[in-house]
């Protein structure tokens, strides 16, 4: 027997064997398991859309405050125009105050700085109602965001200018 | 849509690409998965491929092979993960090209005729190496140079795993002819 007789016979088998195997496949227990998953990546991704919403209406709630005087100290300073970058020295902030959705678990989570009303600081404990209608303006907030767009916390901030 | 739309818009959760691409591709990567790492394996390798593409949310390229390579690729690295040893995969190229084949046998020309169960059982029972060049090139009918691609080597390799690949088979088979035989007597 020569070699061209071994390879036909192997080729063969395997014609053999690859025509068999068509009858082979996955489970439908996984593509039902794949289906759902693509079906939660929607549902994930509206609710990244609803977060996205969530998070800003947290925003949006921040700003609606009624206004109050923030470290009153601060007041002139922060409502005479803005000053320069180069002018900030450095930054006062609170601690994280935590929102509705602090709780819900986040792998990642990034900060988005807003500018929300004085009123803002009311409902944190930063100020005092008595103070509100003296303040207008508004001071700067860093948003805690979470991979999902859910909003998890809030802190406020202080800018804190060179003389 | 073509596969690469396919894949591009399975990323982005949408149901009906990916629900194409898997009829397309799943039957393939669940041979290769099984003849690599057993049946029963294989489904957890095709959800797992699968799984990770479902996961490359934020991601456009388009895969430098075809994209049948491209999941045979990410199921392979899978396998290999599984297997945890890669130096059972590992195959000493130089003592490859210069072994010689097993002598031509009686029972080569009959192991067309064995049956399924055992060219099967031959098949898996080759060398990882030997048996994934096997199961790509010959029942898959992948090209060469598409195999080279996913096992990350030279076409030269692929061709002399494949053809190592059928020597030790058509020995296995013979073997195996050859004990089919006498258990009959």
């Amino acid at each position: 027997m020569n070699d061209l007789d071994r390879r036909d016979g192997v080729s063969e088998a395997l014609r053999r064997l690859a025509s068999a195997d068509r009858t082979m496949t996955t489970s439908p227990a996984v593509e039902a398991r794949l289906r759902a998953e693509v079906r939660a990546m929607g549902g994930r991704s509206q609710a990244w859309n609803r977060g996205t919403l969530v998070a800003l209406a947290a925003a949006l709630a921040v700003c609606v405050s009624v206004p109050v005087l923030w470290w009153s100290t601060q007041d002139h300073a922060m409502s005479t125009g803005a000053p320069g970058a180069s002018q900030i020295a450095r930054e006062a902030t609170t601690e994280f105050f935590p929102l509705f959705f602090g709780s819900v678990p986040a792998s990642s989570e990034h900060i988005v700085r807003i500018e929300v009303p004085r009123a803002s600081l009311v409902q944190f404990g930063l100020a005092s109602a008595h103070d509100m209608n003296r303040t207008t303006g508004t001071v700067l907030a860093d948003v805690l965001v979470g991979e999902d767009g859910l909003a998890r916390a809030v802190r406020f901030v202080r800018p804190i200018f060179q003389e | 849509m073509d596969d690469r739309e396919l894949l591009e818009q399975a990323r982005q959760g949408d149901a009906l690409a990916f629900s194409r691409l898997f009829s397309q591709h799943q039957r393939q990567i669940f041979h290769y998965a099984a003849y690599m790492c057993g049946v029963a394996a294989a489904d957890d390798i095709v959800q797992e491929t699968f799984l990770v593409v479902l996961r490359q949310t934020g991601r456009r390229d388009a895969p430098s092979a075809s994209v049948l390579a491209y999941l045979i690729g990410i199921a392979r690295h899978l396998v290999m993960k599984r297997h945890g040893r890669t130096s059972e995969w590992a195959v000493d190229e130089a003592v490859l090209e210069d072994a010689p084949s097993p002598e031509p046998s009686a029972f080569d020309r009959v192991a067309a005729a064995q049956s399924i169960d055992a060219i099967r059982g031959a098949v898996r029972s080759l060398p990882p190496a030997y048996r994934e060049a096997v199961v790509l090139c010959e029942l898959q009918e992948i090209d060469y140079a598409m195999a080279a691609t996913l096992l990350n080597c030279p076409v030269g390799t692929v061709r002399s795993r494949l053809h190592r690949g059928r020597a030790l088979l058509a020995a296995k088979l013979a073997v195996s002819m050859r004990e089919e035989v006498e258990r009959v007597r």
